[in-house]
């Protein structure tokens, strides 16, 4: 924003000063302005602290900090080490690995280039099957898989 | 950070710059009394926000005053109590000597005809020595927008002033 040359209306406007505030209100905005300094001088004063002062509190709390995380060491190694689960490993006699085919469908989408892609969706049931006869144990695990398979709309 | 201004460093620029927050605080507010409540919590207030130690830019104290003034119109009772302790003449905007005293009566009357958009502009201007940019920041308005309203400020102050003295 370009500043305006001189104007002769504007240099008459300006030769006219304007009136000075009464005294009084001066004197009061200096008070004032004097407490604002006082209270800045009172939060400043603890950044001013003499080193060896906060040495003086620093010290014991470190000390007391320190005790503290050694009581707590020491507490956590005499606790008892929990028991190990006395378990015998399985032994799998019988193991059946078998497959589920639950459904399929298609589905269309656009390449970034626009080329229309077919993608083929089958789902199916992974089942895992693990018999320890002589523990009486039967472990059955089934897992849902989904194959995709691109294909090009021009050869499907 | 900056060395502490001294209470004469302070003194000096209350010398400079009190006159010229008065005489805004005047286009701002409805009474001499809370023309005089504006420039000084302004004063404070701007000085309080960069920490205390220094003065604060006069555009500063002129943004306060400005935010301000809406504030201390809404202070009613304490508005009345100065407006009656308030001296007789004080509400003169301007230091003369005798012979420009006329001149100058017909340039505030001139002043207080014309609308406050285009009397703030010219007051920050004129005699605040702001820039287009720091007026605009003040007021919260577009730079060519204070430029617009001072070109058309002066022209309405010039008729007016013509009107006034005939």
């Amino acid at each position: 924003m370009n500043e305006f040359g001189p104007d002769p209306y504007e240099s008459e406007l300006r030769s006219l000063h304007p009136a000075r505030p009464h005294p009084q209100a001066l004197k009061h905005i200096r008070q004032e302005l004097e407490q604002l300094r006082s209270s800045v001088d009172l939060r400043a004063k603890p950044a001013k602290r003499p080193l060896p002062q906060l040495l003086k509190w620093l010290l014991p709390a470190s000390l007391a900090a320190a005790a503290c995380v050694f009581a707590l060491a020491g507490h956590e190694a005499r606790k008892p080490a929990p028991a190990l689960a006395t378990s015998s490993p399985l032994k799998a006699d019988h193991v059946e690995i078998d497959r589920q085919w639950i459904t399929n469908f298609d589905a269309i989408a656009n390449l970034p280039d626009g080329e229309p892609v077919r993608f083929r969706c089958e789902q199916w049931m992974d089942k895992v099957r693990v018999r320890d006869s002589s523990a009486g144990l039967v472990l059955e695990r089934s897992t849902p898989r989904l194959e995709i398979v691109p294909v090009k709309l021009d050869i499907y | 950070m900056g060395e502490r201004t001294t209470d004469a460093e302070w003194q000096s620029w209350l010398e400079l710059h009190s006159a010229k927050f008065l005489l805004y605080a005047r286009q701002k507010a409805r009474s001499e009394a809370d023309a005089q409540d504006l420039m000084q919590e302004a004063i404070i207030e701007a000085a309080r926000r960069i920490g205390g130690d220094n003065p604060p830019a006069p555009a500063l104290v002129f943004a306060t005053m400005h935010r301000r003034a809406i504030d201390l119109a809404r202070q009613d009772d304490r508005r009345r109590a100065r407006e009656l302790a308030a001296a007789p003449g004080a509400d003169s905007w301007f230091d003369t000597e005798i012979e420009d005293r006329e001149r100058a009566r017909t340039i505030q009357v001139a002043m207080q005809k014309l609308p406050e958009i285009y009397r703030e502009v010219i007051t920050l201007k004129v005699w605040g020595e702001l820039t287009f940019l720091e007026i605009a920041e003040t007021l919260n308005i577009p730079a060519n927008t204070a430029a617009s309203r001072y070109r058309y400020g002066l022209q309405e102050l010039r008729r007016l002033s013509r009107e006034v003295f005939t």
